[in-house]
């Protein structure tokens, strides 16, 4: 064990304090103050990932019940093999409308199908279900 | 607290703890960096020879080769590809992330460090000048300090992720949902029995252990389950999205909790100096 002088003792207390106190304030700045210099690092699960994302259930009428219809199916997909993410996913609402009128076009359109839709945001989970009108009649919102 | 500074900042110990998060830490640059800087994937001459210099010095620091300015020159390109490259002038890719800020803090702390005392080719060279006699290499025995802060890096990245999940977002297991639907398909795709439910679970269990890891890690007895525990977790956290060099980066930085003293008596008995075979 060597005795550690004066001088050393004061660079080494500069130092850290100085590097603890900026790793700290880096993520209080980011997450709590909410500033946004990127020089600050925070510590945040893929904040830029799947910030906007729905889940829609499409639903078609069979005597007088409505049924789970799986667009994943019908289209021809499965877990092993799945198109690209910009064809999978139904961010928006009209992404399901296209989503929907395709169905149609397989299941007939004289069929009756409806979408239920929530979207959910990175930091506030899923929001309310939205049930669309007749998707094969044209509606849809 | 005073005395507890003290301790910290005279703190002294064996050197081959540091000369392990050393080999890994070069590796791992390679394992980051290296294919980034490949030449067929960019020509401009500065980043070929930003690449070049980083590679080499992180091959060097790994292996233990002039380790002190190795580490040093590794942390510097770090430091300068995150905040100038990445920050400064936008290069985000493949710069500026969580997982590359905690490669670039352990590099710059081991740098403030003899890391090279043990387990390198600096050492073997030493050893091979005391044989033809000259002077006695210096001891495996240094200041480590910095390894203090190397600790608390990943304990602050372990507090920080938690607090940014304590929502109900993710302790409900939405946020989970989302991306997994995100990585996955869609939420057709994912046929999982219990689904929501397992999500929930997840998003609970991960906060709670990230908490736990935060603040148990500095605890012997807790070490025991925390390490395998965080462990599994960063291996499904691998295999299930896409997080580069973070988990492995986490489950070497483990290795920085145990006390040096105990991590120099494995090697003694592991690779004990009678070597009669």
């Amino acid at each position: 064990m060597s005795e550690m002088t004066p001088a050393t003792r004061i660079v080494r207390l500069v130092l850290f304090v100085g590097l603890v106190a900026w790793m700290n304030f880096g993520p209080f700045y980011r997450q709590v103050l909410d500033g946004d210099n990127q020089h600050m690092r925070e510590f945040r699960m893929y904040g830029t990932r799947a910030r906007r994302t729905c889940q829609v259930h499409f639903e078609q009428k069979q005597k007088d019940a409505w049924k789970p219809v799986s667009r994943w199916e019908i289209e021809g997909y499965s877990f092993q093999k799945f198109p690209g993410r910009a064809r999978r996913m139904l961010d928006k609402p009209k992404d399901a409308l296209a989503a929907g009128r395709r169905l149609c076009g397989a299941l007939g359109e004289d069929s009756e199908l409806r979408y239920r839709m929530r979207c959910g945001h990175v930091r506030d989970g899923w929001g309310e279900w939205d049930v669309s009108e007749d998707l094969c009649a044209g509606g849809g919102r | 607290m005073s005395r507890l500074l003290d301790r910290v900042l005279g703190w002294e110990g064996s050197t081959r703890q540091i000369a392990i998060l050393r080999f890994a830490m070069g590796l791992i640059i390679w394992a980051e960096y290296a294919q980034k800087h490949a030449a067929f994937r960019n020509h401009a001459p500065g980043d070929l020879l930003f690449g070049a210099v980083l590679v080499t010095a992180a091959g060097c620091m790994a292996f233990g080769l002039f380790s002190r300015v190795a580490t040093a020159v590794s942390a510097l390109c770090m430091v300068y590809g995150y905040h100038y490259l990445g920050v400064h002038l936008g290069q985000k890719e493949p710069f500026v992330h969580a997982h590359t800020y905690v490669l670039m803090c352990t590099v710059v702390f081991l740098a403030m460090m003899p890391t090279g005392r043990s387990l390198s080719v600096d050492r073997w060279w030493a050893l091979r000048r005391e044989e033809r006699g000259g002077p006695a290499p210096v001891p495996e025995w240094a200041p480590l300090w910095p390894l203090a802060l190397i600790r608390l890096q990943l304990a602050l990245v372990y507090f920080w992720g938690a607090i940014d999940k304590t929502n109900v977002a993710f302790l409900s297991g939405s946020r989970l949902q989302q991306m997994y639907y995100y990585y996955y398909g869609s939420h057709e795709g994912v046929r999982l029995p219990f689904f929501d439910e397992l999500m929930t679970l997840g998003g609970i269990a991960t906060v709670v252990l990230e908490y736990g890891l935060a603040f148990g890690l500095w605890f012997a007895p807790a070490r025991k389950w925390l390490i395998p525990a965080g462990i599994i977790f960063h291996l499904m956290i691998y295999l299930s999205f896409p997080v580069g060099t973070f988990s492995v980066t986490s489950c070497v930085l483990y290795f920085a909790f145990f006390a040096p003293a105990t991590v120099h008596a494995w090697f003694g008995r592991m690779a004990p100096a009678d070597t009669s075979v």
